[in-house]
């Protein structure tokens, strides 16, 4: 291109800066997810189904609050309409079951079937902002679960069981919703970090900080809009699939319940929007009050409602910002460290090293430390 | 300043902008050569940032072309146009506060500068240490101070590897010393060819660098040439001086329009003023 370009090729070749995706190693973080993973996946051995149908409903809220969390946390679409993708996944699993597939294999085909349905959405959906976006997705939800209902094929508005499920044993059915469930939840963690560390993650977290500016800097925010809203209309379909499997039957006003839109906004912004742990954090604290609090009926809702309005007050970054922050914690490393030159820098090594990672990160702490969250 | 539409880089035509009533942009005609550099003055509210947003994209023109480079870009957004060669900083800097300044102007490496994996470390480290922020790389962006800022709003546009830099007040509330820093290295990015159009309210600043001196007042240009020229020009000392002293000079030991043909030297001296 220009002669600009030319010297940065040249200045790029020249001189070898040192970055690095986190500031101390993060190897061992990959440790505690297998294991974690693991310990998760060994579970239906050990505990009764009860336990597991719990934690199928906590993957559930998890990888919807995830992709939430994608929209309004970073690409700045703030939606109330995800239960379209809820919905519409958990009927296109019927759908394909009552042609005969198993629920399992639909899944995944419900899932990007959802996907396509969210390019058509977003294409309707992307001139609008704000408060207008928020309110057209949710028309969006309504009018799907309107069309939904007027199929008597469908059980119309008083749903249908999901066939092709009977043939297991409940016990084997719990255990393998379970992995499914698991699976799912992984895949999409798993996604949002690997979409965050990458180009299209960098952009997100300007878009986050300052839309104009990231504009002005060559960011096609647009595009990386419709990118974020096709994978959550994915993951939110994948998670509606879920939902059908480990109930065994659908009901249109249940399925495209604006309930959920409202369970992954709070379980997000209690546990920090704008931050891949977040979600994590929310969706475990929402189900903890929901156990305890259950109990009290009304009293549930409103103790839920004021940890809310005390978050926002008191720790807009939410739970996990309120822990990370000044123990400079991450457990996804997706920022960037340039090491300066008279510094010695990271070094490659395996679990021998740890201690002296640790040594050398104590000597460099007085210096200051990154925040990208 | 060439003539022929071939060389130039920059090339406004009869561009109009209104919001309601207030016209911003009055039929602007301009062309900015490769590697020129142009300073804009005016009084608050002439219509000078106003006169960026269309340059980059920002706002829409009413009617007129833009041209650059020889495309026509009347019609592209901001990110298009960052992409071809137009980059700019803000009067009032928008870091991106949650990243470190490194991840700023990589992301601006990456994005406007087209450049990806090593290259694009490399080149924003680059920029880092032209701009004087490299001892800032891992510091989050919204903790720095108003210099640094400053700073990283010229760093974020160079690492967009633009052809035309233009700069919205990037002197305005910095002391002396800081000023003669970042005319450094304005300088510096100008030397390399990349053309500059300056807004600036510090005049000093400008008449520090800049070739060539253009007046903005409600809208439309009324002075144009060289710095000396423009400032001793009658009608850009009615507009522009007459307004710059009754606000931020009347302290000041200047009466305007006293003398005719002498070159203004208290401008530079002024506080800068916000623009509106």
């Amino acid at each position: 291109m220009s002669a600009v370009t030319a010297a940065a090729a040249s200045a790029a070749q020249e001189t070898t800066v040192r970055v690095t995706r986190s500031r101390r190693p993060a190897g061992w973080l990959v440790l505690i997810a297998v294991a974690a993973i693991a310990v998760l996946g060994y579970l239906p051995y050990v505990v009764y189904s009860g336990t597991t149908d719990q934690l199928v409903n906590v993957f559930i809220l998890l990888t919807m609050a995830s992709m939430w969390n994608l929209l309004a946390g970073y690409a700045g679409l703030v939606s109330v309409g995800q239960q379209a993708f809820i919905g519409l996944g958990a009927y296109f699993v019927l759908i394909a079951a009552q042609h005969g597939m198993n629920p399992f294999a639909a899944l995944p085909v419900a899932a990007l079937g959802c996907g396509a349905i969210g390019l058509v959405v977003w294409w309707l959906v992307s001139r609008l902002r704000g408060g207008y976006f928020a309110i057209a997705t949710w028309v969006v939800a309504s009018a799907c679960a309107l069309v939904i209902s007027r199929f008597a094929s469908l059980g119309g508005g008083t749903g249908a069981p999901l066939p092709g499920l009977s043939g297991l044993s409940p016990t084997l059915l719990t255990a393998y919703t379970y992995w499914i469930a698991l699976a799912v939840t992984v895949v999409t963690l798993a996604a949002v970090y690997l979409i965050m560390r990458g180009r299209l993650g960098l952009v997100l977290t300007a878009v986050r900080d300052d839309e104009v500016g990231a504009r002005s800097i060559g960011a096609r925010v647009w595009r990386a809009r419709q990118l974020v809203f096709v994978v959550a209309a994915v993951g939110c379909g994948a998670a509606g699939a879920l939902l059908i499997i480990s109930q065994l039957n659908v009901e249109p006003t249940a399925a495209f319940s604006v309930q959920w839109s409202a369970e992954m906004i709070f379980a997000t912004i209690i546990g920090g929007i704008g931050t891949i742990e977040g979600p994590i954090i929310g969706t475990v604290v929402f189900f903890v009050l929901q156990q305890t609090l259950s109990q009290y009926n009304a009293w549930y809702l409103i103790i839920l409602g004021l940890v809310a309005i005390a978050i926002a007050l008191w720790a807009p970054r939410g739970l996990w910002g309120l822990v990370a922050e000044p123990a400079h914690v991450r457990l996804f490393p997706v920022g960037y460290w340039l090491w300066p030159a008279d510094e010695p820098g990271p070094q490659r090594r395996r679990l021998g090293g740890l201690l002296r990672g640790k040594r050398q990160a104590r000597d460099a702490s007085a210096a200051p430390r990154r925040s990208r969250q | 300043m060439p003539d022929t539409a071939d060389s130039a880089l920059l090339e406004l035509d009869c561009v109009t902008k209104r919001f309601g009533k207030v016209v911003v942009a009055d039929g602007l005609s301009l062309t900015v050569g490769p590697g020129d550099i142009v300073g804009i003055v005016g009084p608050n509210g002439a219509g000078k940032t106003s006169l960026f947003g269309l340059i980059a994209g920002d706002l829409e023109p009413g009617s007129g072309e833009i041209r650059f480079g020889g495309t026509q870009v009347t019609r592209l957004d901001a990110a298009a146009r960052c992409k071809l060669g137009i980059g700019r900083t803000f009067q009032v800097p928008r870091p991106f506060g949650g990243m470190t300044v490194f991840e700023n102007t990589l992301v601006a490496a990456q994005q406007g500068g087209g450049l990806r994996g090593r290259s694009s470390h490399a080149y924003a480290a680059q920029v880092l240490e032209r701009t004087g922020l490299d001892r800032d790389a891992n510091v989050p962006a919204g903790r720095l101070g108003l210099l640094q800022r400053k700073r990283l709003e010229l760093a974020r546009a160079l690492a967009t590897q633009p052809r035309l830099l233009l700069l919205d007040e990037v002197a305005g509330g910095l002391t002396d010393p800081e000023v003669a820093e970042l005319v450094e290295i304005v300088r510096a990015t100008r030397a390399e060819g990349v053309a500059v159009v300056w807004i600036e309210h510090v005049v000093r600043a400008l008449t520090a660098a800049v070739e060539r001196l253009i007046c903005l007042a409600a809208g439309k240009f009324v002075g144009d040439g060289k710095p000396a020229e423009v400032l001793a020009n009658p009608a850009v000392r009615e507009v522009f001086l007459g307004a710059e002293v009754t606000t931020s000079l009347a302290a000041g030991s200047i009466v305007p329009g006293g003398t005719s043909g002498q070159i203004p030297a208290v401008p530079g001296d002024a506080p800068a003023a916000p623009d509106g």
